[in-house]
């Protein structure tokens, strides 16, 4: 005998919950999260390391997740810049699920730094829909991979509140124009703000700090929601 | 690797909501879900994942079927729907205004066909 089961089930409820839970957690405990994704070699290391010294000069703590396919390479370059970090090795996995976090969170909480940069793993397809537990999604568009990255991987630029543009020293040498970026960047994520940087001569970083602490600000004591994703 | 991880959420929601249900012995025969236009799924490569994922499982052998959602934008300016495509993205193709998503990104399980054994 047969028998039909209709059923409204998200399918990604299960992951979710969970980054709902570690959200509610780490806010309660005075901690924001951050997602920061992009494509390999775009920059994340480099800009979280300079973000997290501006930072961490006004006596803020800075703890990072930093996901990889292999190796504890970025873990490494991050420690001499922030107060904690961990490596989370996927072994081929090409973005992080909330469940990947979950046993970090005692020793965060013991931590509560005030700052929490998850590092997602290069990509820019399987990230997107896979809520972390952050208040704060940043994408990166460095200045060598070309303007139209934007309409090439719409979705995950549209679920950013803020796009750096990064190595931006570079912008003149590889002929770069941020005008034909912002008009890819207009077209895909209206509401996204956009912040010019380089983690090399510092050019930005005061503002995008400020831009987070404003979050921040905003986030503490208050109900805290995920931008459209 | 994306549609691996997709997949074991399917089966995590089926086993889920089968357990809700009090129908945890039963075998499913197949499942439908419906995936919008710009969920990034792609149906041969999550089958493929999901008969992997299902191997010894209560849901071995059990069939995926899919229904499609369009992808659909409104306009927040001037209130107009119209279908999502990439020579406008998300900007009104009337006003220009900034667009959002009105449907597209279902990933949703919205069936499931159990075959009762034992019952006549």
């Amino acid at each position: 005998m047969k028998q039909l089961i209709e059923l409204e089930d998200h399918i990604l409820n299960k992951a979710n919950s969970e980054a709902l839970r570690l959200r509610e957690t780490l806010a309660s405990a005075g901690t924001l999260v951050v997602n920061v994704m992009s494509s390999p070699g775009s920059g994340k290391t480099e800009m979280i390391s300079a973000l997290s010294n501006e930072l961490r000069s006004c006596g803020d703590t800075v703890a990072v997740l930093v996901g990889d396919c292999a190796t504890d390479h970025d873990a490494k370059r991050l420690a001499p810049h922030v107060d904690w970090v961990e490596q989370i090795v996927t072994k081929g996995i090409c973005h992080l699920e909330p469940r990947m976090l979950v046993p970090y969170l005692p020793e965060l909480l013991e931590l509560t730094p005030k700052y929490l940069f998850i590092e997602n793993v290069g990509n820019l397809v399987c990230p997107v829909d896979f809520d972390l537990g952050e208040s704060v999604r940043i994408s990166l568009l460095s200045t060598t991979e070309g303007e139209d990255k934007p309409a090439k991987y719409p979705d995950l630029f549209r679920s950013c509140d803020i796009t750096v543009i990064s190595k931006v020293d570079l912008a003149e040498v590889v002929e770069f124009s941020e005008r034909k970026a912002q008009n890819f960047l207009d077209q895909v994520a209206p509401k996204t703000r956009t912040i010019k940087v380089s983690a090399r001569t510092k050019e930005g970083v005061p503002e995008l700090a400020q831009a987070i602490r404003e979050v921040a600000q905003r986030s503490r004591g208050d109900e805290i929601s995920i931008t459209e994703s | 690797m994306h549609e691996a991880s997709l997949a074991r959420a399917v089966v995590n929601t089926v086993m889920d909501a089968l357990k809700d249900k009090g129908l945890k012995d039963q075998r499913v025969t197949s499942i439908t879900l419906r995936i919008g236009d710009l969920a990034q799924v792609d149906l041969e490569s999550l089958e493929f994942a999901f008969s992997f994922a299902t191997l010894e499982t209560e849901l071995e052998s059990c069939r995926l079927m899919f229904t499609s959602k369009d992808a659909v934008v409104r306009c927040m300016d001037c209130k107009r729907q119209s279908s999502y495509s990439t020579e406008y993205f998300y900007r009104c193709k009337v006003c220009g205004g900034p667009c959002e998503l009105v449907s597209g990104k279902e990933f949703d399980v919205i069936s499931l066909e159990l075959e009762s054994s034992g019952v006549q």
